[in-house]
């Protein structure tokens, strides 16, 4: 493996293919045999998507043989993803998602996209509940040119990549919002954030605003308006329900000040936890930084001023940890563990030494980080990690329901 | 008219097969003397004679058996005039000694019963040097070994070899009817001809015809040797050769077309060959130098030991709706043919099992759509369906079926220079490079688009072997539906040095390496920047590689033994 360009490669490289359901002994997907010529060529693969292998894994290749791998999602092939050679996940903007085929048992790899995917032999476009990870993934250096708008100016990964057929990129009226999508054990005492792509006409959402528990009734509050009518906050009137699901939705056709009707909707649901205070999650994922720590991602976005200090089974704390948000010591007896086999405890520790209390503000552009993240990723490999609780925001947003 | 009183036998009596040479008029459709008619006869050879006693009795009889006042046929014709007719028994002529009857100028010779076949076969004439010269000659009814029909004549139902030679600059007109036997004509001079043979079973016909042009027109024939019309002249489209609806066996049709003008770019002229039948011959039409106009269509043509069709510098070029079977050399064999802005047109025709392969098309400027490629080619054969080979010509192969042809390189399709191929079929084919296309060492511009290539099989590149060496716009193998093919390597798609884009590279199989495609590393990569790129590549079974295989490049072109899989 490399990460730097080929030098002298002869091999044709793959570029922007899609390459599924495949079957071989050796390297289901790709298989790189080993050289008979001396000093050949190396291989190199860009934007390109391989999964579901039957059989033989995804990539495969022999000892000898080199091999450039850049922006491309191998995902759940038979035998293993990467076979011969270490997992690219997280490097060289490599990814390991589903890619949200249209129909993969009926052969259509178009990807699927909240704005649009193009459904071959009708000629027309349709718009899924859903968008696949793997549009705008691609290189940020490969031209998209060819792509319909919007399509986010980066090109997609997979076969449509930079043609007429790539599904098109999602720019939803909803920049992000808090909770996140599918949050789980948030505060009953929660409020509700959205940033706004666009300015728009503080009545129009208002009228158009409900957030709903499960089987219930639209929740009453009041709005809180912000950064020039692109964001605004709604404040429950009283506690929602402990332990419930909860939906916001903002209905078709709210108007940016500008008067374009956005003629359709958005929706994301989180859960709430027993109490005010929701409950801690601690997840920890190994083997995610350059510098050999594990990677943990606690979850207090229902717990604010809360410290917290992390320490490995020797008691030493983790050296490449960074609170984001601390929690109280009055939070330090609900006791947490590490799933990747450490163990340790909370305990408080004096505020000065664990950085400030202040949230970090959003930013531009990523909707606001999730409350009370800790996590000790760099900004490239937490993109990596796709859909865990590193990925980058601006893909987590895409991942709002539409209706 | 000039009446001619030729003996004292009389005149208007009436003839008996048995009496003397009797003069009656000739008549015209109202029933006006246009000149007189004289019969000759020859008494048969008395009963019980033996074939030697009979010539013994002629020999010393100084030929002079006839009855009638004219002993010879010879002075019969002689004293006819212009427009008389000498109407012959049946029997087995006399030769008139060395030298040359005739020529008579404006004599029509006919048998008695010029439409019977039993007597014109009873009535020979073993002269070999029969002449009639003028506009109106006429041999009707007669089986004549040699005659020379010079000027304008006409020979109808008559069998024998019948020849037609000038080379003064007079106009020459020949109509041969209904005859049978061979017809040869050699005109040099600057008049013009007029040539028309129809309706005649003949065992040759040869025309060889150098003037300032004409026309030729042959139909309703039927040919057991070779039919050749050879024209010569120097003004540009003064020819004009219509072949039409002959049948041959054991023969070919050619038709050269010469230009003797410098102008080398001048068209001497146009043949149309249409709905003619050829077993056991082919179709060969070409211009020299320069592009003759040519249109064939219609015809059928089987097991012709070479090609089928023969088309060489002809522009405008329409091959159309013609059925070829089991010719030994290439079903359709186009050369030199169309140019820029005026491309041949080849299309609506059907070629099957010809082991010489489909159809090849060389250096030419042509579309070639609508045909049918079946079961052609063999092992040895660069494209069994139909091979491509030139530069720098504008060359467009599109919309044809091409199907369970055989090649070595490119079972289905082999191109080696320029060409567009799109919207084929291409279906069942074995090859041993490139099952159903072989792009090898390709020029100029070419492109291998929205193709259906499906079920063919290889040793190398089961649908397709792109071993693009200089196309020079990237990115031409593109948008082709390449499924359920083939190979030990490559079962989609064996690529070398060339780019693949936005193809759909699905269920395909290699016995070894590379089950949609296999990218061949180790040759040197002639197309800059050669990509394999937004293909669907799904589906594939390989031993390794399920989808895609980087190997080593040539293993060997191999052999495709066998048409059944291990799949």
């Amino acid at each position: 493996m490399g990460s730097g360009e080929p030098v002298g490669s002869t091999g044709v490289p793959l570029i922007g293919n899609t390459i599924v359901r495949n079957l071989a002994d050796k390297g289901g997907g790709i298989y790189l045999a080993t050289r008979k010529t001396p000093g050949g060529p190396v291989a190199a693969m860009r934007n390109c998507i391989v999964t579901d292998a039957r059989r033989g894994g995804g990539v495969q290749m022999e000892p000898d043989v080199r091999m450039y791998l850049w922006y491309t999602d191998v995902f759940a092939n038979a035998g293993g993803d990467y076979v011969g050679l270490p997992n690219q996940t997280g490097l060289n903007g490599n990814l390991s998602v589903n890619p949200r085929y249209a129909d993969l048992a009926g052969g259509d790899y178009h990807l699927k996209s909240q704005a649009g995917r193009w459904v071959p032999g009708s000629g027309t476009w349709v718009k899924d509940d859903e968008t696949s990870l793997c549009i705008d993934a691609g290189d940020p250096a490969s031209p998209f040119d060819r792509e319909p708008p919007p399509n986010g100016g980066r090109v997609n990964m997979g076969a449509d990549g930079n043609t007429e057929e790539a599904s098109k990129s999602f720019t939803g009226m909803m920049l992000g919002h808090v909770p996140a999508s599918g949050q789980t054990n948030m505060s009953t005492k929660t409020a509700v954030m959205i940033t706004f792509r666009w300015t728009v006409q503080e009545g129009s959402v208002e009228q158009r605003f409900p957030l709903t528990p499960a089987g219930g009734s639209p929740v009453p509050g009041r709005f809180a308006w912000g950064r020039a009518n692109r964001a605004v906050t709604f404040i429950p009137t009283k506690p929602l329900q402990g332990l419930t699901p909860y939906t916001v939705t903002l209905a078709k056709n709210v108007q940016r000040l500008d008067g374009t009707v956005l003629d359709w909707s958005e929706s994301f649901s989180f859960t709430t936890g027993a109490s005010a205070f929701g409950a801690l999650a601690v997840t920890a994922t190994a083997g995610q930084t350059a510098s050999g720590g594990a990677a943990i991602t606690v979850d207090l976005s229902s717990a604010a001023n809360v410290a917290v200090t992390v320490l490995n089974v020797g008691g030493a704390s983790w050296p490449n940890c960074r609170v984001r948000s601390a929690i109280g010591p009055q939070h330090s007896a609900l006791g947490w563990s590490v799933s990747s086999g450490h163990s340790g405890a909370a305990r408080s520790l004096p505020d000065a030494d664990h950085g400030p209390r202040r949230r970090r503000p959003a930013e531009p552009g990523a909707g606001g980080r999730q409350p009370g993240t800790l996590t000790a990723l760099e900004p490239a490999a937490r993109a990596a990690m796709g859909g865990c609780s590193g990925r980058n925001p601006a893909r987590a947003a895409r991942s709002t329901k539409w209706s | 008219m000039r009446a001619r009183a030729a003996d004292g036998w009389g005149n208007g009596g009436d003839w008996t097969e048995s009496g003397p040479v009797t003069i009656i008029p000739h008549l015209d459709e109202d029933g006006d003397p246009i000149g007189n008619v004289w019969y000759v006869h020859q008494h048969p050879k008395p009963a019980g004679w033996s074939d030697e006693k009979w010539a013994e009795h002629l020999q010393k009889a100084g030929g002079r058996t006839w009855t009638s006042a004219f002993h010879y046929l010879g002075h019969a014709a002689q004293t006819a005039a212009d427009g008389d007719a000498v109407v012959c028994g049946r029997g087995e002529y006399l030769d008139w000694g060395p030298g040359h009857y005739g020529p008579f100028r404006g004599v029509t010779l006919r048998s008695v019963a010029s439409g019977d076949a039993a007597t014109r076969a009873a009535t020979r004439f073993p002269f070999r040097t029969l002449m009639l010269r003028g506009p109106r000659c006429k041999v009707l009814g007669l089986t004549v070994l040699d005659a020379h029909l010079v000027g304008r004549a006409t020979a109808r139902d008559t069998a024998g070899n019948l020849a037609a030679d000038s080379y003064d600059d007079t106009d020459n007109k020949l109509a041969v009817v209904r005859c049978e036997g061979s017809v040869r004509a050699s005109w040099w001079g600057s008049g013009v001809y007029d040539v028309e043979i129809v309706r005649s079973k003949l065992t040759s016909l040869s025309l060889d015809l150098g003037s300032r042009g004409g026309r030729v027109k042959t139909s309703g024939n039927s040919f057991t040797g070779d039919a050749t019309v050879d024209t010569y002249t120097d003004l540009p489209g003064s020819v004009k050769v219509d072949v039409i609806d002959n049948a041959t066996t054991g023969a070919s049709l050619v038709v050269v077309l010469r230009n003797w003008s410098s102008d080398a770019g001048m068209s001497p002229g146009a043949v149309t060959i249409k709905s003619s039948t050829l077993e056991d011959g082919g179709i060969s039409c070409e211009g020299i130098p320069g592009p003759a106009s040519a249109r064939v269509t219609g015809d059928e043509v089987s097991q012709a030991p070479s090609y089928g069709l023969q088309l060489k510098t002809l522009s405008p070029l329409t091959v159309s709706d013609n059925r070829i079977a089991t010719t030994g050399e290439r079903g359709i064999y186009v050369c030199w043919c169309g140019k820029k802005g005026q491309l041949g047109k080849v299309f609506g025709n059907e070629v099957r099992d010809c082991p010489g392969g489909g159809m090849l098309v060389q250096d030419s400027w042509a579309d070639v759509h609508h045909n049918t490629l079946a079961s052609n080619g063999g092992d040895d054969v660069a494209g069994g369906g139909i091979g491509v080979e030139g530069w720098p010509y504008d060359l467009v192969v599109r919309a044809n079926q091409i199907l369970d042809n055989l090649g070595s390189g490119g079972g289905g399709v082999a191109v080696h220079g320029s060409c567009a191929l799109h919207d084929n079929t291409i279906r069942g084919n074995r090859g041993a490079q490139g099952g159903g296309v072989c792009v090898g060492n390709s020029w100029g511009e070419g492109e291998l688009r929205a193709n259906q290539v499906l079920a063919n099989q290889a040793v190398e590149g089961g649908g397709v072997f792109y071993q693009n060496g200089f196309w020079s716009n990237p990115g031409a193998f593109c948008e082709n539906a390449i499924q359920e093919n083939t190979a030990d390597r490559g079962g989609g798609v064996w690529v070398c040095g060339g780019s693949v884009v936005r193809n759909l590279i699905e269920r395909n199989h290699a016995r070894g390496s590379g089950g949609g495609v296999y990218v061949a590393w180790d040759t040197v990569t002639v197309e800059p920047d050669a990509v394999v790129a937004n293909n669907v590549i799904a589906g594939n079974t390989a031993v390794s590689g399920g989808g895609v295989c980087y190997g080593d490049g040539f293993w060997g072109a191999g052999r495709l033994d066998g048409g059944a899989t291990d799949r």
